[in-house]
């Protein structure tokens, strides 16, 4: 009855906004073929809108199994395609023992660290930037992987000194903790002001990043050689030593951003428009915005944990993706998620094959393209916006 | 039932840092109507506003909706029973204009099928005349045209609102803020058209003139609290401009009345006939 009854009641009231349009006429009539052109414009745009999300979805999912069929063949034992799909549909074949062992224990788990490391990420600085209200907003910038990183380097350095070698396990739970703080600080930080200032949140961030990487600093001043080496793994992060052991204790994490995020995204854009905005359009907002705070830890706290600190896949993924898909984030979440896992996948390949047999730490890889992308955002930003 | 009003204000109270920005307001509303509250600046008009949308928690006092106290309705139900339009929204991503008009519905009209949800997003952008927009950023428009799409997003919410709300209000807070003259007009006529359909509707305004013509009660507020409260023709006159505004009325050209002349009035609500 809805729309119907809307338009006899504007019918029966003769005039309203039409009577100020630049027809000549604010007839019902009138009124009526506009409304009906207008939705049939709308239901037009919404079609291809949703078939442009339709073939990047598709795309980019085609793109990232191509790149993990690569990865998984490509390195210093090389494994024909063919080995590997035969290996796939039965992993006990005879004769490919050796290669077994090297797609099943080495290759594979570090393939699907990459995709859910990068999908992570790429969610978690989605959500970060919808939180926030500000697309510059990023786990890495904002300081919740140094956080992260730092809480882990800590436990590395001080735990070694009072209880002598600590437990791997202690590890992920320390980075965790320290992500959920620097999160934690970071939306104090913002509340102080009353509203969320993002200005507010951006400085403090850059803030505690910059803390957070001094005092890494100071750790690695005092660190000894094994310390050492560990430390600069969470630094500049490595899916090198990813085995299943340490995947499947932090699978659970990983996936939690991605899990929580299609719950999400209808609320995600009505924050865009403020707090006050999102609860008058009836959005739940502070256990909307408990829930993407805790995911964001966990899942940072977890990706920081397995491979260290992988900047700038927050930032930039979700940038491109607002670039081709708008900032709407029933569509920039997955495929943010796609191009996250499809990015990394492709920087660790290159970070495992482009010196081997020594390896370049993915930090610096996906900061190479990350930094100039995100100066042009910057840069875009402050000529575009007003 | 029917005596219930829409929405029901008793010893409303709202204090920050010992300031009360709003001061034991009583204030029913009841379906249909358009009230608009005027007064000067620091008036509490926003804060009266927010405390009805329950955006803000009264420090003392309680706000019903439809019998309900506002804390006991779900962000979803009360969104659905009240639409809000607020005075100043940044927006933090590009949005295009019929996607943010579509974001009024997304939430309680999430159960609608995508023609119907398309029909009354439709509707909404033709009624604020923002139909013209269609496919551009947000934040590329003008104020004033900003302004007209987030009042077509508060009309497609509203709208939605009544496929589960029997009875509903439409806040608005300084709505015509950055609109020029015509279409100041043709916003204050929408909104009386949506109070024609029984909504209850609360405009906070600053231009007297168009409070005169378009508002069935005025609710003059300053200091917090309700000065007067009554039919334009009961509220707005010299003692108003005295008592709430700290205006003599002996300034000559200011009147509450008659600022802009009758017959400029005249063309939003009849068909526009040959000026004399």
């Amino acid at each position: 009855m809805g729309s119907a009854r809307l338009a006899d009641d504007v019918a029966g009231v003769d005039a309203g906004v039409g009577a100020v349009t630049d027809g000549p006429d604010g007839s019902a009539a009138e009124r009526r073929a506009l409304v009906a052109a207008l939705g049939a414009s709308l239901g037009r745009v919404g079609r291809m809108r949703r078939r442009r999300v339709g073939l990047v979805f598709g795309g980019l999912a085609l793109g990232l199994v191509a790149a993990v069929l690569i990865s998984a063949a490509a390195g210093a034992h090389p494994i024909p395609l063919d080995r590997i799909v035969a290996l796939v549909a039965d992993p006990s074949a005879p004769g490919l023992g050796r290669e077994a062992l090297v797609l099943g224990q080495i290759r594979l788990p570090r393939i699907v660290a990459c995709v859910l490391v990068g999908a992570c990420l790429a969610v978690c600085g989605a959500l970060m930037q919808g939180l926030f209200r500000n697309p510059l907003a990023d786990p890495g910038l904002l300081g919740v992987s140094s956080g992260a990183a730092l809480a882990a380097g800590a436990t590395i350095v001080v735990g070694d000194r009072i209880f002598g070698q600590i437990a791997a396990e202690v590890l992920p739970v320390a980075a965790f903790v320290g992500a959920l703080s620097a999160t934690l600080l970071l939306t104090l930080a913002g509340r102080r002001v009353g509203r969320t200032e993002t200005a507010v949140v951006l400085l403090a961030g850059l803030a505690f990043a910059a803390l957070a990487n001094a005092a890494l600093g100071l750790l690695v001043f005092v660190a000894d050689d094994r310390e050492l080496r560990d430390l600069s793994f969470w630094t500049l992060g490595s899916f090198g030593g990813v085995g299943w052991p340490k995947l499947t204790a932090a699978l659970p994490f990983l996936v939690a951003p991605l899990v929580a995020a299609p719950f999400l995204a209808k609320a995600f854009d009505a924050l865009a428009f403020g707090e006050a905005e999102a609860h008058h359009m009836g959005h739940p907002v502070e256990r909307v915005k408990a829930t993407a705070i805790v995911v964001t830890a966990l899942g940072v706290g977890a990706s920081v944990a397995l491979v260290g600190i992988v900047g700038f896949v927050g930032i930039v993924v979700p940038h491109a993706v607002r670039l081709a898909l708008g900032p709407s984030h029933r569509s920039l979440l997955p495929t943010s998620a796609l191009s996250g896992a499809l990015l990394v996948v492709l920087a660790d390949l290159v970070a495992r094959t482009a010196v081997a047999p020594a390896e370049l730490p993915i930090g610096v890889l996906t900061a190479a393209v990350g930094a100039p992308l995100f100066l042009h955002l910057v840069l875009a930003r402050r000529g575009g916006a007003a | 039932m029917t005596d219930t009003p829409t929405l029901r204000i008793r010893g409303a109270t709202f204090a920050i840092a010992g300031r009360r920005l709003v001061d034991a307001v009583d204030l029913d509303v009841h379906p249909g109507g358009l009230t608009v509250l005027v007064g000067p600046n620091g008036a509490g008009k926003t804060s009266l506003l927010k405390l009805a949308a329950g955006e803000i928690r009264p420090t003392a006092g309680r706000v019903w909706w439809n019998g309900v106290e506002v804390g006991a309705l779900a962000p979803g139900r009360l969104a659905a029973i009240r639409t809000v339009m607020s005075q100043s929204t940044e927006i933090g991503f590009s949005f295009r204009v019929e996607e943010t008009v579509d974001l009024g519905v997304a939430r309680i009209g999430r159960r609608l099928s995508p023609a119907r949800r398309g029909a009354i997003v439709a509707e909404a952008m033709i009624r604020a005349d923002v139909g013209h927009l269609l496919g551009r950023d947000v934040r590329s428009l003008s104020g004033g045209e900003r302004q007209r799409v987030l009042f077509a997003k508060a009309l497609a919410q509203l709208e939605a609102g009544g496929l589960v709300a029997e009875r509903r209000a439409l806040l608005l807070d300084e709505p015509v803020a950055s609109l020029d003259l015509s279409h100041q007009i043709g916003l204050m006529e929408a909104a009386r058209a949506v109070s024609a359909t029984g909504v209850a509707v609360v405009a906070v305004l600053h231009d007297l003139n168009l409070a005169a013509a378009h508002a069935d009660r005025i609710v003059a507020m300053a200091g917090g609290r309700i000065r007067r409260i009554g039919t334009p023709d009961e509220v707005l006159d010299d003692d108003l401009l005295d008592e709430v505004f700290a205006l003599s009325p002996r300034r000559p050209a200011i009147s509450a009345r008659a600022v802009v002349p009758q017959t400029w009035r005249v063309r939003a609500t009849a068909r526009p006939s040959p000026a004399p």
